[in-house]
């Protein structure tokens, strides 16, 4: 092999020959140019030791030990003759033509250091699991690829890159196990079926025999032709994994080749609609030895075949099969039933081994959840907007087991109205950990504050979708108090009429989630305000009456600020808000108005300079803020309730870790970011 | 406090619940027992373990991954790529120093390490070409030609779909 220096020397002499051979404007400066760098070369190739190894220079093969060792004594040597001619270089003087001679000594020298240092480079050490480990991360999940193509080609790039990474690529089946999503439809061109049964057959031979992850979409198929892509999958039928497949129902029958052939079929995400209403029936999931997961979605009238007896997780989406599968659905875990319409059993249920039930339903369920009996349910999910009295089909649920359940997570939303009573479900929950139900009425709270009830309760989340009165707020403070053992009740007493003897065992958090559509209602921060202080009455009087007014446009500042409203009218609030701070304005109807929030927003927005100079709205807010700072500090103490986020207030008791941080004042005033945590203790 | 000596002959005193978080120290301690004896670490030179034992620190008290955790994980662990705030500092390192911190993560068995690290590779990889990786990376592009025209028919693939 010709020595990389001698290499080089051709090169630059090739190009030498090349420009002169054009534009002859050029040629005199780049001809210069090319002959002092040969000059460089070959007057000073001294500078530079001999590479120990040019071969590895051209490869990403790793060298031994031995290899490596003198590697870094050539990279040592040129890094000292480097530091010698730096040297020279600052004793150069004046000397232009020296001092260029030297930098490019220097330069030759670098590149030298430079791709030693690459074969030395712990890249090319790691151990080839460490690379598979890092590409698992580039793995796409079943069905991302549908929404960020991206996601898919990585696998691919990884293994364009050089050998050793294709050689690696390939070594890892579980990265070609996700095919594309699969898109069977008559008007996809020849071309495209061609492309893509090619990618679907290269990526089920590169994953050799893990089962596969499909996300396939049939929708008409052409007649009288065979489908390439339809054929590999039928033929590949013993790999099916976990699929997903949303199909008419009358094209299912090209699927027939698969039954009795799904080996390794573990989960099945079926969707089959129909153009004509009619019964209809199949059974080519029938026999699937390790189906442990379906989720099933089907038109009424259909019949669906499935091993129901073995598998542990079912989600509905269409209630037709709902009694047939649950009746013989003996290892069932985790059901989650999501409908449109009232779900209706025939008869008892018994679910002997349900964990975990999850009902979203647009319509009646009480009926369903009379029949059902779960003894060993431990997470109860209700979403419900049609059942008023769905809290007391629970109960009797519950009561269809003998035993007390050990139910340990009640998430129960029924359109925001009361859940109603729900003593008596609490009775049989005793483990309950997790609660989150509608705001209920005050006496529920209050029960909800002796630690007689639910001594493990520890998370309390109330749904607000409208307001909450005061003695509710009253009621909320007195169950903070009572479950939080280091805690004083907040300003105002309420007489619950419960003896308040030693304070009970500790909740870890208490919070109020507001409807998605109400998250910036401006009542919540007279909720908020009311909640930290209780008894003060926010009500408008006439002067606040007309600050309310103001406050609602100051909401609207702060959700649209500025994209829709005109400076003008900033302006106009702005105005308001200055010289309501300058009259009556407390500290506390600043917090009840959320203005501090609004100031803040409008502080720290990226406004034009020309905006900022004609109307100061950065730096007028930002002098109100820095007013109240010192009042806030002083008060920071009776705020409990705090938003995070938006969409929930939530409560910080005396004793938080976060009262002693420098973050306090942004935390406790301004609000949690809606990810972060609060000390649980 | 456990003695280690790095490859360059460096000594680091550690508290022992910091540097239990790597399961070959651990298992190193539970094997030699009460003991003021130095733990060699050939494999790791000073810069990287002061690296290492600044995460273990910061992750002190944290539990440590079971076994039983590691399959269910590693389920998951291909759906995110996902970096906390700190560590993501952490990790913002030269190129070489984060392949070193790979390294002495595998070598020393601290399996959070490890993932963050090879995260890190992952997202550094992910959006860019073949070439861009090269460029990145410092890789010779080694292809032979048969194999370059393989390349080319799978981009086509690709780009068609």
């Amino acid at each position: 092999m010709m020595p990389a220096a001698h290499r080089t020397d051709t090169t630059l002499t090739q190009r030498v020959t090349q420009t002169l051979k054009a534009s002859p404007s050029k040629v005199f400066r780049s001809a210069y140019n090319c002959a002092a760098r040969l000059f460089v070369l070959h007057a000073f190739k001294n500078d530079l030791p001999a590479p120990p190894y040019p071969n590895l220079l051209q490869s990403n093969v790793s060298p031994t030990d031995l290899e490596a060792v003198k590697i870094h004594e050539v990279i040592h040597q040129a890094s000292v003759r480097k530091a010698l001619l730096e040297r020279k270089l600052s004793n150069a003087g004046n000397a232009a033509l020296r001092q260029v001679a030297i930098r490019q000594r220097v330069k030759l020298i670098d590149e030298f250091i430079c791709k030693h240092r690459r074969i030395i480079s712990p890249l090319l050490h790691l151990p080839v699991d460490i690379f598979l480990y890092i590409f698992s991360y580039l793995q796409p999940p079943l069905g991302e690829e549908r929404h960020n193509t991206n996601n898919g080609r990585a696998r691919w790039t990884i293994s364009h890159v050089c050998r050793s990474w294709r050689r690696i690529a390939l070594l890892m089946p579980t990265l070609w196990n996700t095919p594309p999503p699969i898109v069977i439809h008559k008007s996809t061109s020849q071309r495209e079926v061609k492309v893509q049964a090619h990618i679907l057959n290269e990526m089920i031979r590169r994953s050799q025999s893990v089962p596969l992850q499909l996300d396939i979409t049939v929708s008409s198929l052409t007649r009288g032709s065979e489908n390439p892509i339809l054929r590999t999958l039928v033929e590949h039928a013993e790999s099916w994994g976990d699929v997903r497949l949303s199909i008419y129902a009358h094209i299912l029958e090209a699927f027939h080749g698969i039954k009795g052939r799904l080996t390794n079929l573990e989960v099945l995400d079926l969707t089959i609609a129909n153009l004509t209403p009619g019964e209809f029936s199949f059974d080519l999931f029938e026999t699937a030895p390790k189906l442990h997961q379906v989720s099933l979605s089907c038109w009424e009238g259909s019949t669906v075949h499935l091993p129901f007896s073995q598998i542990k997780c079912y989600t509905d989406f269409s209630s037709t099969m709902l009694f047939t599968m649950l009746s013989s659905a003996e290892s069932l875990t985790h059901l989650y039933i999501d409908s449109r319409t009232d779900v209706t059993f025939p008869g008892p249920l018994v679910l002997p081994y349900l964990i975990e039930l999850r009902i979203d339903c647009d319509d009646d369920i009480t009926q369903a959840l009379e029949q059902l009996s779960v003894p060993r349910i431990e997470k109860i999910t209700v979403r419900t907007s049609q059942t008023p009295h769905s809290a007391s089909s629970l109960t009797t649920m519950l009561s269809n087991a003998s035993a007390p359940s050990p139910l340990k997570s009640l998430h129960y939303r029924n359109g925001g109205t009361d859940p109603g009573d729900l003593i008596s479900f609490f009775r049989m929950t005793p483990e309950l950990v997790s609660l989150d139900i509608p705001l209920p009425a005050p006496t529920m709270i209050l029960a909800l504050a002796d630690a007689a009830v639910l001594p493990h309760l520890e998370k309390y989340t109330f749904y607000l979708r409208n307001a909450a009165d005061a003695n509710q707020c009253a009621a909320l403070n007195h169950l903070a108090f009572s479950r939080r053992q280091c805690d004083r009740p907040v300003s105002a007493t309420f007489n619950s009429g419960i003896a308040s003897g030693e304070p009970s065992s500790c909740f870890k958090t208490l919070s109020i989630v507001f409807d998605p559509n109400f998250c910036y209602y401006y009542g919540n921060y007279i909720l908020q305000a009311s909640l930290n202080w209780v008894g003060v009455s926010f009500l408008p009087s006439t002067t606040a009456f007309q600050a309310m007014v103001r406050w609602l446009l100051v909401q609207s500042v702060r959700i649209y600020f500025p994209c829709h409203v005109h400076l003008e009218e900033v302006e106009q609030a702005m105005s308001v808000i200055e010289s309501l701070c300058e009259g009556e304005i407390t500290y506390k109807m600043t917090i009840a108005s959320g203005v501090h929030l609004v100031l803040r927003s409008i502080a720290h927005f990226p406004l034009s300079e020309e905006a900022e100079s004609q109307y100061h709205f950065r730096a007028r807010a930002q002098s109100l803020l820095d007013e109240w700072e010192p009042i806030f500090r002083d008060n920071l103490a009776d705020i409990r309730w705090v938003f995070r986020g938006p969409k929930m207030l939530t409560y910080v008791p005396a004793s938080d870790a976060i009262r002693e941080s420098p973050s306090a004042l942004d935390s406790i005033v301004y609000g949690f970011n809606e990810k972060s945590e609060i000390d649980p203790n | 406090m456990v003695l280690l000596v790095t490859s360059d002959n460096e000594q680091f005193n550690a508290d022992k619940d910091v540097v239990e978080r790597s399961v070959l120290i651990k298992n190193m301690l539970e094997d030699v027992g009460e003991s003021d004896q130095p733990i060699p670490l050939p494999n790791v030179s000073s810069s990287v373990l002061k690296k290492v034992l600044e995460y273990c620190e910061h992750h002190r008290g944290e539990p440590l991954p079971s076994a039983d955790a590691d399959q269910s994980q590693d389920e998951t662990r291909k759906r995110t790529t996902d970096i906390s705030e700190w560590d993501q500092k952490f990790i913002t390192v030269d190129q070489e120093m984060l392949f070193e911190i790979i390294l002495a993560a595998n070598y020393l068995d601290i399996k959070s390490l490890l993932d963050v690290g090879c995260k890190t590779v992952a997202n550094m990889i992910k959006g860019k070409t073949p070439e861009e990786i090269r460029k990145l990376f410092n890789i010779v592009n080694d292809f032979t030609p048969e194999e370059e025209a393989q390349i080319k028919k799978e981009n086509e693939w690709a780009e068609d779909r």
